[in-house]
């Protein structure tokens, strides 16, 4: 047990210094922490990404084949020695829509693939059925799509989704991630509006291609390389060399493959053709005898009719003859009824006669009578008469008596006897004139009768006349009668031949109708054949056309069969993966960032570390004196601070190590993970290089001072050492050599600078320490400033519209003057703009990058929707016909300055070189924007509209819910985006983005206390009899604290100074390293960040001189004073 | 008239189990104007009762008057106070801040007097007038002590304490230095203790106060002390 007491001396050092091993313990592995671990975190994060990729079987190489890759590909590519695996896939893009929605997606269906490629299934199942379909958890998260949800696909060209795909209807049986996509970004597509949204996992079973379009390879010997490094390159190189030899051969039967296919497809094709054919010849010689025997049949009853027709118009001539003999029979007897009916009426008249003279007679007969009867009744009269007198001549007689009776009576009046008489009188006067009227009539009559008696005589000889006329008119009656019965005879027999003529006739006209129809039908029989003739030498003509065009296009088949070019390959590998790039790219930029920003802190630590070393060797002097006068050698002096040293550091660095590494890049990479959500686990190992740098750097540093400075100690002589060390020497600072300010200070102030500027190393460590510390904080402020500033000034100063409307693809113009009219008309938006919006590849020089080609369709007030400005000075730019503005950061990715030409590729079609008039500040995304005007003069075309900018008032969220949805069921609106949308995308990745802040920050912030803690801790320590001096002279503790204090707001404040300077060095360094390439970030640290910094360098300041301030009271006057050890 | 009685003054340390009495019950008074030498061997607990006396450490019991006040009863405010206003001390390794030059170093402690004497008029009259702006480092030893006696007494403090003044120093500058201290109590009529373990400069004093292991062994009274250019040792 040699030397046994030296080390429980180093023992009791420790324990006795405890503070100052801890301090040196903790700085070292802050130091370490800090440095290990952000310089682990590129490779951790490359860790991180590899293991992802080794896990999911990520492919190393894909090759796609512009003519398709069919198994013999695939088994020559596996037969490769450099080729582990391969595995053909099926992708296609698609426009894919969630079943009752509007929103329209462009996404990559891909088929799962069996080893290669594995899909990271983070909920349900992989699809198994050809109607079911894993997908991407992003797209999933971004659109509330779930498991069961039925996705509905469309092919977006004018192709049919079937070439491609069996169904179009896929249920989501599970969410996954893929390798392929670490990122958000999902590349761009020819169809839609151009970028993918998210990919679909489908069964391989449900393309319905027959030749894969990509083949997944894996490269030998790749996986046991880390991804991003230059041997995983080499080695994925080697065997893409393979590739690349086998390319033309594979290219070559690929051609010969398809042209086989093709000209059996052509035999197949021409043999059916030929089947057509002589289908087709027979077809038309059947049609040519068909037509044939119709005429032949025609031709027959045409004769057939004529002789009918014939033998009608003979019946006809003899019904006309009949008519005519009939007529002149009719004749006859209408001659003879004349010559009768003539007889007849002299018969009649001479009956007439004879009737009118027996008339006559017995009209005389009559009257004879009538006279007769006349007399007849006279006499009767006179008779009633003679009688009616008689009668009378009785009644006068008997008044005759009466008068006689009367006269004699006595009493008998004179007046009624005179009365009575002369009544006698008169009777007997009118009795006297009737008997003389009675005698004339007697006489009268008797005349009468004579000529009654005459008139009978000559009556019977008219009587006798009149038979005799009767008897000889009935005579020639009967001659008559005769002649009129042979008549009637002769009529009846006419009457019969005329029926026979009119039954002839009706069958004649019968006969003619018939005939007519006949003649009707042989007429339309006779145009049917020549129109079926004219059909048949049309259609022949046409088959033999036909026939020849149909040979042609077998012909032009070979021999496009036989030109056909032979296809190539496109070997991509894991680089042509954007995300794989930007994540390499995110690393590489930690990397930049954790070569300058942990150097830094670094370095600060490890100087603190070395003055706390340097210190404690200096101010064990005398005991190295006395060790040396007790004859101990250097070597074993030394070791006892160089083993103390090594203690603090190598305990530092080693806790340091871990922590840092452990914890750090596993902050910071989750919080990439947030952006690259496709990231599995994150992988932290420890890794021996840069725990071995960190605390080799920590060691070497420590070690080196202490020797060192044991060194200038060795040298000197022990009784030299054992006598206390000279004290520094004071000396004049410059600034007494400015009278005029010197003389102005205080006492104490003057003392104060003296001190300040007398320990040189103490002033510069400080001012570096609490510089660095403020340095740091600063960036981690600004870098939050950068950020923040992306989303503050894109989407308040510089997007200025709220809302994009895509206009559907295909939608006419009516639609879209529909849906602008009812945009316009919608509450809450204020105007409305059309815009053409598509993206485009830029080209400058060798650099090229895709951008958002904006061209507005009216420039009038643009400044609206897009201010486009400059970042500097803030001027406001104009869109003119002599070139297009650019994107300040898209600028200098292309390298490109006013004035330069770049050339616009969009999709396929061709390019155009324009010069760029002028860079507008722009954050996110790369940006072209151009005047229709000059559009119209490049393209020979007015642009299109494709989006509709819509600027709105300040509006609710909910009110942008419900408007989106009312947009998109315009029947014009594809799409639908608001600006507050990609503000708050942009403002949570900020958010993610704290976390690095924060790190830093309280990093920083760390540092700076330790950093202060152990300065000041040195400087009460190397001061103590000064201090405890002032006290015995009577100073105050707080008299004693100022003393000290003085120099620390001192070297506080020209700390901040230096830390802003270096800050802002820092901070740009660091945003410029860190950018990628869509995004820009803001240049400047806000004000507000220099505020927050310098207060937390104060407040620290504060803080450790409020803890100096009872190590201060601690200073024990008596013992520091009894020795200057 | 009497400036300083320590009654039954006891400091006593104890670390863990060992009790270490470093002064053990110490009387003895000092009279004003009085050059007093405190005596003893390494150990004997002189520096102690010293510092308790400057009021740079406290008794742990017994009673100190300074000038009529108890200052063993004091806080340690009062104590800086007292320090302040009426106490100047010289040190053996002169604790003189490197910093300064000797006319800083006396300005130092000025700045915080009630009525200090002018530094440069001091620093004259103790003989480093041509040596004003000098650092420590460019000083000799009588003349780093020179300034720290001449810091001690621009003070104008009521009492001089003084811990070994010579004991880094050679014979003969050590000589000087106790000669300026007896100069300054006698012109000045200042109140002087110096502590010394040299027997030999005994006679110099007004008063001798011997200190063996805490305790006081012997106090001798010098009614005609000797100037010190007339002892030898």
């Amino acid at each position: 047990m040699k030397k046994k007491a030296l080390y429980k001396d180093i023992i009791r050092t420790i324990r006795r210094t405890l503070p100052r091993f801890l301090s040196i313990f903790f700085i070292v592995a802050l130091g370490v922490a800090f440095y290990s671990g952000i310089r682990v975190t590129e490779k951790d994060m490359k860790i991180t990404a590899d293991r992802q990729f080794d896990d999911s079987s990520f492919m190393d190489l894909e090759v796609l084949g512009t003519l398709g890759l069919s198994d013999q590909n695939l088994r020559a590519i596996q037969d490769l020695p450099g080729v582990v695996k391969a595995e053909g896939y099926y992708s296609v893009d698609t426009i894919c829509q969630k079943e009752g929605e509007q929103d329209e997606y462009v996404i990559k269906v891909m088929s799962a693939a069996d080893e290669l490629n594995q899909i990271e299934v983070t909920e349900g199942k992989m699809p198994s059925g050809q109607k079911e379909c894993l997908v991407d958890e992003h797209f999933a998260r971004e659109n509330q799509l779930k498991i069961g949800d039925i996705l509905v696909l469309s092919s977006g060209t004018e192709d049919d989704l079937s070439d491609t795909l069996k169904e179009n209807r896929f249920k989501i049986t599970g969410i996954g991630k893929s390798s392929a996509y670490l990122s958000m970004e999902r590349g761009s597509s020819s169809i839609g509006n151009g970028s993918i949204s998210g990919f679909l996992v489908v069964p391989k079973k449900a393309f319905s291609l027959d030749v894969y379009t990509e083949i997944y390879i894996t490269a030998k010997d790749a996986k046991k390389e880390l991804a991003y490094t230059d041997s995983y390159d080499d080695t994925v190189a080697r065997t893409r060399d393979q590739l690349e030899d086998i390319q033309n051969q594979q290219n070559k039967a690929r051609l010969q493959e398809i042209q086989d296919d093709a000209n059996e497809e052509i035999a197949s094709q021409e043999e059916t053709f030929q089947k057509e054919k002589n289908q087709a010849l027979k077809e038309l010689s059947d049609a040519k005898k068909q037509l044939e025997d119709a005429k032949a049949q025609i031709d027959a009853s045409e004769k057939t009719l004529n002789s009918r027709q014939k033998e009608l118009e003979d019946g006809e001539e003899e019904i006309k003859k009949g008519w005519e003999e009939y007529n002149s029979g009719l004749e006859q007897i209408s001659s003879a009824k004349e010559k009768i009916k003539s007889g007849k009426s002299a018969l009649e008249k001479e009956e007439k006669k004879l009737t009118s003279s027996e008339s006559q007679i017995q009209q005389q007969e009559k009257t004879l009578e009538e006279s007769e009867q006349k007399v007849k009744q006279e006499e009767t009269k006179l008779e009633t008469s003679r009688q009616q007198l008689e009668e009378k001549e009785k009644t006068l007689e008997q008044l005759e008596e009466q008068i006689a009776q009367y006269e004699q009576l006595p009493d008998a009046s004179e007046e009624t006897l005179n009365e009575m008489k002369k009544q006698l009188s008169e009777g007997q006067t009118a009795a006297q004139t009737a008997r003389q009227q009675l005698e004339a009539g007697q006489k009268e009559i008797s005349s009468a009768r004579q000529q009654v008696t005459e008139g009978r005589q000559k009556l019977e000889s008219a009587k006798k006349q009149l038979a005799e006329g009767k008897s000889k008119i009935n005579a020639s009656r009967q001659q008559l009668e005769a002649s009129e019965n042979e008549i009637t005879k002769q009529e009846a027999a006419l009457a019969q031949a005329r029926q026979t003529l009119q039954q002839n006739e009706t069958k004649a006209a019968q006969g003619k109708k018939q005939l007519e129809s006949a003649k009707k039908q042989l007429e339309d029989a006779k145009t049917e054949y020549q129109k079926g003739l004219k059909e048949y030498q049309e259609s022949e003509k046409e088959a033999r056309e036909e026939f020849e065009k149909a040979e042609k296009k077998i012909q032009d088949a070979k021999d496009k069969v036989s030109d056909m070019e032979k296809g190539s390959w496109y070997i991509l590998n894991r680089k042509q993966t954007q995300s794989y790039v930007e994540y390499g790219e995110e690393a590489a930029r930690i990397g930049a960032i954790g070569k300058v920003f942990p150097a830094i802190f670094f370095l600060v630590a490890a100087l603190v570390s070395l003055t706390a070393m340097t210190r404690m060797v200096e101010e064990q002097r005398t005991q190295i004196g006395t060790m040396k006068a007790l004859g101990y050698g250097g070597r074993d002096i030394a070791a006892k601070y160089l083993i103390y040293g090594m203690a603090a550091t190598v305990t530092g660095s080693a806790v340091g190590a871990v922590v840092g590494e452990k914890v750090l890049p596993k902050i910071i990479i989750e919080a990439y993970k947030m952006m690259y959500v496709g990231l599995g686990t994150v992988q932290v190992p420890l890794e021996a290089q840069y725990t071995l740098m960190a605390s080799g750097i920590a060691i070497g540093v420590v070690v080196l001072a202490t020797m060192s400075v044991c060194y200038k100690e060795l040298r000197e002589k022990p009784a030299q050492l054992m006598r206390p060390a000279a004290p520094k020497e004071g000396k004049r600072i410059l600034l007494e050599r400015i009278p005029f300010i010197w003389k102005r200070l205080s006492f104490i102030w003057k003392a104060t600078m003296r001190n300040m500027f007398r320990y040189k190393k103490r002033f510069f460590m400080m001012i570096f320490g609490i510089g660095g510390s403020m340095a740091l904080m600063l960036v981690g402020f600004g870098l939050k400033d950068s950020i923040s500033a992306i989303s503050d000034n894109q989407f308040h100063r510089i997007i200025r519209y709220d809302i994009s409307v895509g206009l559907k693809e295909g939608a006419g113009d009516k639609e879209k003057e529909e849906l602008i009219q009812w945009l316009s008309r919608k509450d809450k938006i204020t105007s409305v703009r059309e815009v053409r919006e598509t993206t485009v590849d830029l080209k400058a020089g060798r650099e090229t990058c895709s951008a958002s080609f904006i061209v507005p369709l009216d420039l009038k007030a643009f400044d609206k929707y897009i201010s486009l400005q400059d970042r500097k000075t803030g001027e406001r730019e104009k869109l003119g016909t002599e070139g297009v503005i650019l994107a300040e950061k898209t600028a200098s990715l292309l390298g490109a300055e006013p004035g330069d030409e770049i050339t616009i590729k969009e999709g396929d079609d061709g390019s155009v070189k324009v010069k760029v008039a002028a860079l507008t500040e722009n954050y996110m995304m790369n940006k072209i924007y151009m005047s229709p005007e000059l559009y119209e003069k490049l393209y020979g075309e007015a642009p299109e509209a494709t989006n509709i900018y819509c600027c709105t008032e300040n509006v609710s969220a909910d009110w942008e819910n419900t408007a989106g949805s009312q947009i998109l069921d315009q029947d014009g609106a594809g799409s639908v985006s608001f600006v507050s949308d990609d503000a708050q995308t942009m403002e949570d990745m900020v958010a993610n983005l704290n976390i690095v802040v924060v790190v830093l920050i309280v990093s920083a912030g760390l540092l700076a206390f330790v950093v202060l803690y152990n300065l000041n801790n040195i400087n009460i320590s190397e001061r103590r009899a000064e201090l405890a001096t002032i006290k015995v002279l009577g100073f105050y503790d707080l008299e004693v604290g100022e003393y000290v204090y003085r120099e620390n707001v001192i070297l506080t404040i020209l700390g901040i100074i230096a830390g802003i300077g270096m800050g802002i060095l820092l901070h740009r360094y660091v945003i410029l390293t860190a950018e990628v390439d869509l995004i820009m970030f803001g240049r400047s640290i806000y004000m507000a960040s220099y505020v927050y910094s310098t207060l937390l360098t104060i407040g620290f300041a504060v803080m450790i001189n409020f803890l100096m301030y009872f190590q201060l009271k601690k200073i024990d006057m008596v013992e520091s004073l009894k020795s200057t050890e | 008239m009497e400036l300083i009685r320590l009654e039954n003054v006891k400091k006593i340390y104890q670390s863990g189990e060992v009790i270490t009495k470093a002064v053990d019950g110490i009387d003895f008074t000092v009279e004003k104007g009085e050059f007093a030498l405190i005596i003893g061997a390494s150990g004997a607990g002189k520096t102690t009762v010293l510092n308790i006396l400057g009021g740079m450490d406290t008794a742990t019991s017994g009673a100190v008057f300074v000038d009529g006040e108890d200052i063993a009863q004091w806080n340690a405010k009062q104590l800086t106070r007292y320090r302040r206003d009426d106490i100047g001390f010289v040190f053996q390794f002169y604790n003189l801040v490197p910093n300064l030059t000797a006319v800083e170093n006396v300005e130092l402690a000025l700045q915080i007097c009630k009525n200090p004497l002018d530094a440069e008029e001091v620093l004259r009259e103790v003989g480093l007038g041509d040596r004003l702006n000098n650092f420590p480092a460019q000083l000799s030893g009588g003349e780093q002590q020179r300034v720290s006696i001449a810091r001690a007494l621009a003070k104008n403090p009521k009492l001089l304490l003084c811990d070994e003044p010579t004991g880094a120093l050679d014979y003969q500058t050590g000589k000087s230095i106790l000669k300026l201290l007896q100069d300054t109590c006698r012109k000045k009529g200042k109140t002087v203790v110096v502590i010394t373990h040299n027997l030999a400069i005994a006679p110099m004093a007004d008063r001798v106060i011997e200190i063996k292991n805490g305790k006081v062994s012997r106090i001798t009274k010098n009614e005609k002390p000797a100037p010190v250019e007339n002892i030898e040792w």
